[in-house]
């Protein structure tokens, strides 16, 4: 059972979507994660660098033939974090009640569709 | 801060969770481009063996489908790496039963195609196998994958299940 934790550091959009990205993820590239989320480089490593500053990713740089390769993934002390905050938001809808559910037919089917 | 948290809001945020975890999983999941190359190159082997009975040609058709394969495959292994990695932990036991089980569909009916047409001293019979197997990989490997995807989307951490 996880305590919910409301995390305002993971709860800002940015890096919200950033955690859980990693969340899904081993070590994630940078450039990856910058398409994905749709960054610019220096958003990206800002983002990044607050996460890492708050202990909630880890950053490994190092080198593919010549080309240096960024990558990040989440901390266990991130992967609770996120987990907690999580829990916090489904219980603020849970006290809602259903009628604020979003579809989660519509994030499978986002899942599904496309990127064949 | 939580209490100031709007139910709307944080069911928008719980959808935006959701949303970035499929994309990890869609973007390391097989394209439907493999399944059809796989599909494309067992079907040319076959053909090259039924219709050629030269030990040379048969070699260097092997080759071919093997040096085919393997590009497919590395192509897929190679986007793998440049892109999203899914945590190991996405693939339960389900997704490995299921995995195990697909696969065991297409070379049960392989098999048994094979079997079935060679002993009925059907022409082309591996022609045959092999285009049945490739019905099999174009039409239900997508479908597969999108089965997979469902299975390791129920297994994400801080999804909603």
């Amino acid at each position: 059972m996880i305590a919910p934790k409301f995390d305002e550091l993971i709860h800002a959009p940015t890096r919200l979507s950033l955690v859980s990205l990693l969340a899904a993820a081993e070590w994630e590239d940078f450039r990856f994660l910058r398409d994905t989320a749709g960054l610019s480089d220096s958003a990206l490593s800002k983002q990044l660098t607050t996460l890492e500053g708050a202990g909630y990713i880890e950053i490994r740089k190092g080198f593919v033939g010549k080309r240096p390769r960024t990558s990040a993934r989440l901390t266990h002390v991130g992967r609770a974090a996120f987990d907690q905050h999580v829990a916090a938001l489904q219980e603020i809808v849970a006290k809602a009640g259903a009628s604020v559910l979003p579809s989660t037919a519509q994030v499978q089917e986002g899942a599904v569709d496309g990127g064949q | 801060m939580s209490d100031q948290v709007r139910p709307d809001e944080a069911a928008r945020a719980l959808t935006e969770i959701d949303r970035r975890q499929a994309q990890i999983i869609r973007a390391a999941s097989l394209p439907r481009w493999f399944w059809a190359a796989i599909g494309f190159l067992l079907v040319a082997f076959a053909v090259i063996v039924d219709a050629t009975h030269g030990a040379l040609v048969q070699v260097v058709a092997a080759v071919v489908f093997m040096a085919g394969a393997l590009a497919a495959v590395g192509s897929v292994a190679y986007r793998s790496v440049r892109g999203a990695q899914p945590r190991t932990n996405l693939v339960g036991p389900r997704v490995m039963a299921a995995d195990l089980a697909f696969t065991a569909v297409i070379v049960g009916v392989s098999l048994a195609a094979s079997f079935t047409l060679t002993a009925s001293g059907v022409s082309y019979a591996a022609t045959i196998g092999a285009s049945t197997t490739a019905a099999i990989l174009v039409v239900g490997g997508p479908m597969y994958t999108r089965y997979r995807q469902g299975l390791m989307l129920a297994n994400r951490s801080g999804g909603r299940r």
